[in-house]
């Protein structure tokens, strides 16, 4: 399996769009070759030794591709459908929906950690309905939530199913290769409605922080951050606040 | 909070970035060190009337007048009226098209996207007849047709020729894709007189009427009036723009103007449809199938809409919580031409190019000696620039200045941080709360060779989805 087939449509190798497209093109190709792949370095990357001794031995070059809606928004506008399957990918669906059972071909996961979809891949892999399991969550999953999908995946028989879990740092999606969104619908509304509550306020600024976290660690270097300062008067106020704030995450 | 989420992810973010393992020593270190990143964090509030204003560039056109997303766009096509086929059955089918242009590789979008709209129609046509000739000259040489087997036995050149012949083909492909494209923009921005829209908006904006605010209210008011003129959605932008721009009118001004285009919506309609793709309603309305003087369901509903919005703004300006637009874009006068004869220019084209519906594209030879959208600096992109070229007494002090590296949540004083810094070699602007095309290609203006300029926002917005959400607040 070539992977670097489709890595030669983008010129510009220092762009977001082209740092993104490399991340996604090594977790596509990451069932092949687990034990070499750079992301075993990765210190948010798990690699089951069991489920991959298992199927290593396997020479299976195709995949299945499972996404949500979340995550389909960020391939599609770097990879076409066949540029997908220059990768492998002989068929993508989507994690809500009905999927038949395809015991002979690995699946690769690329899905948002939310409880929602962790409940339904633990189903999945109780069920065994892939060949093995790659689990790769668009942004870092939060310890409580990891050890609750652990319990789950042992309870129901899962765990030998799965193979890897890692997290890719790639929640936003790029237009071009120096335009990027987050994909957050009505953001205007979220933080200048008057009824937002202070929850409402802090998961909007986490998830845009978390966002804008995925583009600095896929661009991989650190930036110096410039914003307007909330104003003079109140700024003592304020960042008193903000610290009260940053001790709640 | 008004004002404190840029702030707010600021300092997240920059605990994100600290408390990570491997980011802060990896890479980093290694190379960059002297030109690092520079991420601005903006508040849509700072400018709301980019996101709602007309625009005059190819790619912030199709976002505009056409359904376009993540590089998709759609649009209807309406048969000839006048062919055989067409007329002869009672319904026309309206042709739905869909195209995806990726701005990255498509040779003539990527050339393109940035440029103002006339400007694109004209190199389309030039394009498009250079590469037409060429095809035909290979035609002839192999006697009429793409057969190879023609040439053999003929020289080397001619087989070259022959085998140049499916990329020239595949180039051709892709122009006519825009060509079909800039035609159905065009449709739109004739029908709705958008530049007539679009020129006022930029007087408004860039301070045209500040010693004459009542011609800049009657100036408004008449077009929100004249029911030939734009959609519902193209008045409330106006107005909205009107509103927005400062020391040209009070609170009762808005009203006035508001009014204005209320009563006139009543009374006389609007004889335009509704933007293509906002329920498709466009083949409904245009054709005057008796509608004409009152409000169509749809029309009446974003009329709501807009009028909510303005109420929304109303209520902000009124409070303060929004930047006044003295400057809130600034004339670039080194851009040679002043903007009356440059928009007048558009205009002449848009009227000679709608008076000739034949031929339309390959018409327009009219050449705009500027970029018309590179006249104007947005806010976003003059606060870009002053923090890009450290500029004293202006954003570039005002703004907190978080660096990862330096530990803690701390704002580096400014004696320490001009110790350090180097010439910004990347930026990335971002925007909570919704950006659009139009931002992202005046941001282009603070990039050159040597500086890179990302744009990221919350979500990319277009003007009618941004006036829904302002409604949300009223």
């Amino acid at each position: 399996m070539q992977v670097g087939s489709s890595s030669a449509m983008i010129a510009d190798t220092s762009t977001l769009k082209s740092a993104q497209l490399q991340a996604i093109q090594q977790m596509l190709s990451s069932n092949i070759d687990d034990s070499k792949s750079k992301l075993s370095s990765n210190p948010y990357s798990i690699d089951n030794p069991a489920a991959n001794t298992k199927n290593n031995n396997n020479s299976n070059p195709w995949k299945i591709l499972i996404y949500d809606k979340h995550t389909r928004a960020i391939i599609s506008p770097l990879l076409s459908v066949s540029q997908l399957r220059a990768q492998g990918v002989t068929l993508h669906l989507l994690l809500h929906s009905d999927r038949e059972a395809i015991p002979d071909v690995p699946a690769v996961y690329f899905v948002q950690p939310t409880q929602e979809n962790l409940s339904l891949i633990a189903r999945d892999c109780s069920k065994h309905l892939y060949q093995c399991t790659h689990l790769h969550f668009s942004t870092r999953m939060e310890r409580p939530v990891m050890e609750e999908f652990a319990r789950l995946v042992v309870n129901t028989g899962g765990l030998d199913n799965i193979a890897s879990v890692h997290d890719q740092f790639v929640e936003f999606a790029c237009m071009e290769n120096r335009l990027f969104t987050l994909n957050v619908t009505n953001s205007y509304v979220l933080y200048n409605n008057p009824g937002a509550t202070e929850n409402d306020m802090e998961l909007a600024m986490n998830g845009i922080a978390n966002g804008l976290f995925s583009v600095v660690a896929t661009l991989g270097s650190v930036p110096v951050i410039r914003c307007p300062r909330v104003s003079i008067i109140c700024v003592g106020i304020e960042l008193f606040w903000f610290d009260s704030y940053l001790d709640v995450i | 909070m008004q004002g404190g989420a840029p702030e707010m992810v600021a300092r997240k973010l920059n605990r994100l970035i600290t408390e990570h393992p491997t980011l802060i020593r990896s890479k980093d270190g290694r190379h960059q060190t002297h030109h690092r990143p520079v991420l601005v964090i903006m508040d849509r509030n700072m400018d709301l009337i980019t996101p709602v204003q007309h625009a005059s560039t190819y790619q912030a056109l199709i976002d505009d007048v056409l359904e376009h997303k993540a590089n998709r766009v759609e649009f209807n096509v309406k048969p000839d009226a006048n062919d055989e086929s067409s007329r002869r059955r009672r319904a026309p089918p309206v042709v739905r098209k869909k195209f995806d242009i990726d701005p990255d590789v498509d040779p003539f979008y990527c050339r393109h996207k940035f440029h103002p709209f006339p400007e694109a129609i004209e190199s389309n046509g030039v394009e498009l007849e250079e590469i037409t000739a060429k095809e035909q000259q290979i035609r002839s040489k192999t006697g009429g047709g793409p057969d190879p087997t023609s040439g053999e036995g003929g020289s080397s050149e001619l087989a070259a020729a022959v085998e140049s012949l499916p990329i020239l083909l595949d180039r051709k492909k892709k122009l006519e894709v825009h060509t079909s494209i800039l035609q159905a923009a065009m449709n739109e921005v004739a029908a709705r007189d958008v530049p007539q829209f679009y020129e006022l908006e930029i007087a408004l904006a860039t301070g045209t009427y500040k010693s004459d605010p009542t011609k800049a209210k009657n100036d408004v008011k008449e077009l929100v009036s004249d029911a030939t003129k734009g959609n519902v959605n193209d008045k409330v932008r106006l107005v909205i723009v009107y509103a927005l721009s400062n020391g040209v009118g009070n609170s009762s001004d808005i009203d006035e103007v508001a009014q204005a285009m209320k009563e006139s919506l009543e009374t006389k309609g609007s004889t335009v449809g509704g933007a293509e793709g906002e329920g498709g309603t466009a083949s409904a309305e245009g054709g005057g199938t008796g509608s004409h003087g009152t409000l169509s369901k749809d029309d009446r509903v974003r009329l709501d809409t807009g009028l909510r919005a303005i109420e929304y703004l109303k209520k902000l300006r009124s409070m303060n919580m929004i930047a006044t637009m003295s400057d809130m874009m600034q004339t670039e006068v080194s851009g040679g031409g002043d903007v009356a004869s440059t928009t007048d220019m558009l205009s002449g084209l848009m009227a000679r190019a709608t008076s000739q519906a034949t031929g339309l594209l390959a018409k327009a030879t009219d050449k705009l000696g500027t970029m018309l959208g590179k006249i104007h600096k947005h806010r976003a992109t003059m606060v870009v620039e002053n923090i890009c070229e450290m500029r004293p007494n202006t954003e570039d002090d005002e703004y907190l200045y978080l660096d990862p590296r330096v530990k803690g949540d701390v704002d580096v004083a400014t004696t320490l941080r001009n110790a350090t810094r180097a010439p910004v070699r990347e930026v990335i602007a971002f925007m909570i709360g919704g950006g659009c095309y139009g931002e992202y290609q005046n941001l282009q203006m603070v990039a050159d060779e040597r500086r890179k300029v990302t744009y990221g926002s919350t979500e990319i917005v277009d003007p009618c989805t941004f006036l829904d959400h302002l409604a949300k607040l009223a």
